[in-house]
């Protein structure tokens, strides 16, 4: 009798325990390990989308830069760390990096929590470029292939692989040029006319398309956006090019039920509140509070599958 | 006139207690990141960034800004004083800053590099002010050949650097060179020597192997005869400032290298590094006292110092006047102005005068602030290199440690450092230069993107570069600096000797 007793009030005891341990997730500051550099475009998404993230769950994030191998480096970190909603990492590469050979695991191998924003490509000319739409550009090129200079990101990176995909997607063939670092040497060689065409995120031209120096003919994104709406997607100008640059949260597999939901339900409502939008629409790109758990899972999977057959064809795909 | 009008109204809203707030906080926290070795300005500037967007465009701007200049004048207190480079562009210092610390001139040397920092920041805030427009729309109309040029030129004003024995210091930049093509290949993404180690993706990160390079090398060095008396017993106070020899002599050095900063600061994507290399090599051509280069020459701490400073300054004409963030630094402006919908561009000075001029005012009277913080600094700072070596040594093992660490957090560069300082000590024994090494590993990425997108850029066809007539020019120049230089510096060779 009396031992039922105690293993009663032990029983309710550990349970209680187990329930306020629940509940008072997160009960210390969040790390979260960001696989590029500080100041790095993906750096700074991260940090505003943690800042809301912060008032959402009440504790602070502690943000770590941890740079390399196309995130790879993080996320083998990731990968060693407890699955207690403590770690979370940030990686735009995650669904290829395997293929690619620079981690032998994808994003079914952590718990994905969502990709706060979605960035479609820009294809941008010179002002003075004679096309005045995609068709007119795609069309001479066909006649005059490897004579236009596309400009665009190194071999491999998302935008250089936009640019493929275009290519495939019209059978039209350029001179592309990879520049080393983010999309700033591509606004220059626009913005200078030293490039006849170039593939690049919306942001770093924003100033030099507003002097007038930049045009853009498309976006490949599934819908116009909201900082630019009369610009005309690809899919409206008859190509069937919808693909995006993204970024996604990662937590190591096998969160706590309660700790997933709970971050998961903050991602969610994050993505949804007015100060994100606002911030996705100053940078040229789009949130979607879909793109949470399950979504996102299903975006990275159709978005490798874009991605494979271009990495094949440059050997970048180890077998 | 305008301009002048435009300046004191810029004036007035930057002494506005809460802009005058924002910019002291900026300085100060920036000389302490700047002194600790590893600790960039990068990574205090994104932990800011949320905490600026609260005060407005203007005072954000204020404050990131004054983090990103205050940390160069710090970045050579270490270099001076330890043999540590702080960051990149102090490397150069540590050649002859830290032979003027053996000799007992660290206060001269710290005065000096304080100084040359003010002025050159000044020299190049007025060129900002006056020409940032004209520049910006100069700097569009450079393409990847034109680039390519400019580097070359900087190659051969750099190879005066390579010391002594030329063959030993060409081996030293193919070496250095060779280590900076490790990781994975930024323009066609495959990976390099890295031989499975995921660490080695990253590629050799340069500071860790400058740190070991002079840092640890030095501790070698100490450990060896540790009973050698330390230079200085004791620092009084007039002797801690540079003398009126050492003041002439600092004076041109600071002005050239603040021209030469401010012509690199405008380069889109040319690190600062760049310019404190190349006004030492500039300094070292055409001084009168070859020979005491390397052996604590006022010249190569002043003009690198210097042109590192206006570098700085003027790495802000891209992002202001064409709105292209090239350093990360200049992305973290970008995002602290676009939260608040301001975009920079062209148009920028024309549709935001307040926050343009207020922001120009403001980084004048943050130099200043900086001189004052810092000269008083140089007392407390000098009193290092009056220590005895046992109290030295671990002094500089933790900064050694820590500012490896510290640049991104593994553990990996830390031994790279630590085999950077072994390979270090024994070239240095073999008579093998250490600048070169580091000059290649700078100049080895930037040459080599360069080629590579002009090589993609002209895809096949070479004659396409007649038709660039700023090309043509800059290639010509080659040989005529080769000539003046050598003919500069043998006729004041000459005349010093006959003096």
């Amino acid at each position: 009798m009396k031992k039922s007793i105690l293993v009663m009030t032990l029983t309710v005891f550990c349970f209680g325990l187990l329930l306020t341990g629940v509940e008072a997730y997160p009960e210390k500051p969040i790390k979260l390990i960001i696989g590029y550099e500080a100041g790095s475009a993906t750096d700074l998404i991260g940090r505003t989308f943690f800042k809301h993230m912060e008032k959402e769950l009440g504790q602070p994030f502690m943000i770590v830069n941890k740079p390399g191998a196309a995130s790879a480096l993080a996320l083998r970190e990731l990968l060693d760390a407890k699955a207690d909603g403590y770690t979370l990492g940030m990686s735009c590469s995650v669904n290829v990096l395997k293929i690619m050979g620079h981690l032998p695991k994808t994003h079914h191998d952590f718990d994905v929590i969502g990709i706060p924003l979605l960035t479609g490509s820009v294809l941008a000319v010179p002002s003075k470029s004679p096309f005045q739409s995609t068709k007119e550009l795609v069309e001479y090129a066909k006649g005059n292939p490897e004579k236009l200079r596309l400009s665009t990101t190194s071999k491999g990176a998302v935008f250089w692989i936009h640019a493929r995909y275009f290519e495939r997607l019209t059978g039209a063939k350029f001179n592309l040029i990879s520049n080393p670092g983010g999309s700033s040497f591509i606004a220059t060689q626009l913005g200078g006319a030293h490039a006849d065409l170039g593939f690049a995120a919306y942001r770093p031209l924003q100033g030099q398309i507003k002097a007038g120096n930049i045009r853009m003919l498309g976006v490949t994104s599934e819908k116009r956006v909201a900082a630019f709406p009369d610009l005309p997607t690809m899919k409206e100008q008859g190509y069937n090019m919808v693909v995006s640059g993204w970024a996604a949260i990662l937590a190591p597999k096998g969160l706590p039920s309660d700790i997933y939901k709970k971050l998961l339900d903050a991602h969610a409502k994050v993505v949804g509140l007015k100060a994100w939008q606002d911030f996705c629409t100053a940078t040229g790109s789009v949130g979607y509070p879909e793109y949470t758990g399950e979504g996102a899972i299903k975006f990275m999977d159709q978005d490798a599958e874009i991605q494979k057959p271009i990495l094949e064809e440059i050997g970048a795909v180890k077998k | 006139m305008s301009g002048l009008e435009h300046l004191l109204q810029g004036f007035q809203i930057a002494l506005d207690p809460a802009n005058l707030m924002m910019c002291l906080i900026g300085v100060i926290l920036g000389t302490m990141v700047g002194v600790l070795p590893g600790l960039g300005p990068i990574e205090a500037m994104a932990i800011m960034l949320p905490i600026s967007i609260r005060f407005g465009p203007l005072a954000g701007l204020i404050l990131l800004a004054g983090v990103w200049y205050g940390a160069q004048y710090g970045g050579s207190t270490t270099s001076i004083l330890v043999n540590i480079p702080g960051e990149a562009s102090s490397v150069i210092t540590t050649i002859d800053g830290y032979q003027m610390t053996r000799k007992g001139r660290a206060g001269a040397a710290l005065a000096v590099s304080a100084i040359g920092s003010f002025v050159a920041g000044t020299i190049g805030i007025v060129i900002l002010q006056l020409f940032a427009p004209p520049l910006a729309a100069a700097a569009l109309s450079f393409g990847p050949p034109e680039y390519l040029a400019i580097m070359l030129l900087a190659f051969v004003a750099l190879s005066t650097l390579s010391g002594d024995n030329p063959l030993k210091g060409a081996m030293m930049i193919a070496f250095g060179a060779f280590l900076s093509t490790i990781g994975i290949d930024r323009i066609a993404g495959i990976q390099r020597f890295t031989m499975g180690i995921p660490n080695m993706m990253y590629g050799i990160n340069f500071v860790p192997v400058a740190v070991g390079l002079f840092g640890i090398a030095e501790i070698i060095r100490l450990a060896l005869n540790p009973y050698v008396p330390s230079p200085m017993k004791s620092v009084r106070f007039r002797e801690l400032y540079p003398n009126r020899e050492e003041t002439r002599r600092s004076i041109m050095p600071i002005l050239r290298g603040s021209f030469i900063g401010s012509l690199f600061g405008m380069l889109p994507g040319t690190p600062a590094v760049l310019a404190s290399f190349t006004s030492y090599s500039v300094e070292k051509s055409i001084s009168p006292r070859k020979a005491e280069f390397g052996k604590g020459a006022i010249e190569g701490v002043a003009g690198p110092e210097s042109a590192n400073n206006s570098a700085v300054i003027l790495a802000l004409v891209p992002l202001l006047c064409l709105g292209i963030p090239f350093a990360p630094v200049a992305a973290l402006l970008l995002a602290g102005l676009e939260m608040h919908n301001v975009t920079p561009g062209p148009l920028f000075i024309q549709d935001n005068p307040d926050i343009f001029w207020g922001f120009i005012a403001a980084m004048y009277l943050g130099n200043f602030l900086l001189l004052i913080l810092n000269l008083p600094l140089v007392g407390l700072f000098a009193r290092v290199a009056t220590l005895r070596p046992r109290v030295l040594i671990p002094i500089i093992g933790v900064l050694c440690l820590f500012g490896s660490y510290m640049t991104r957090m593994a553990l990996f560069d830390v031994w790279v450092m630590i085999g950077a300082g072994i390979v270090g000590f024994i070239l240095t024994r073999f008579g093998f230069p250490l600048v070169p090494l580091v000059l290649g590993m700078v100049l080895g990425n930037i040459l080599e993107d360069n080629l590579r997108v002009t090589t993609q850029w002209l895809n096949g066809d070479f004659s396409l570069l007649l038709t660039r007539p700023i090309t043509l020019v800059i290639l010509a120049l080659i040989p005529v600096y080769v000539f003046f230089i050598r003919l500069a510096g043998k006729k004041v060779f000459r005349n010093g000797i006959k003096e």
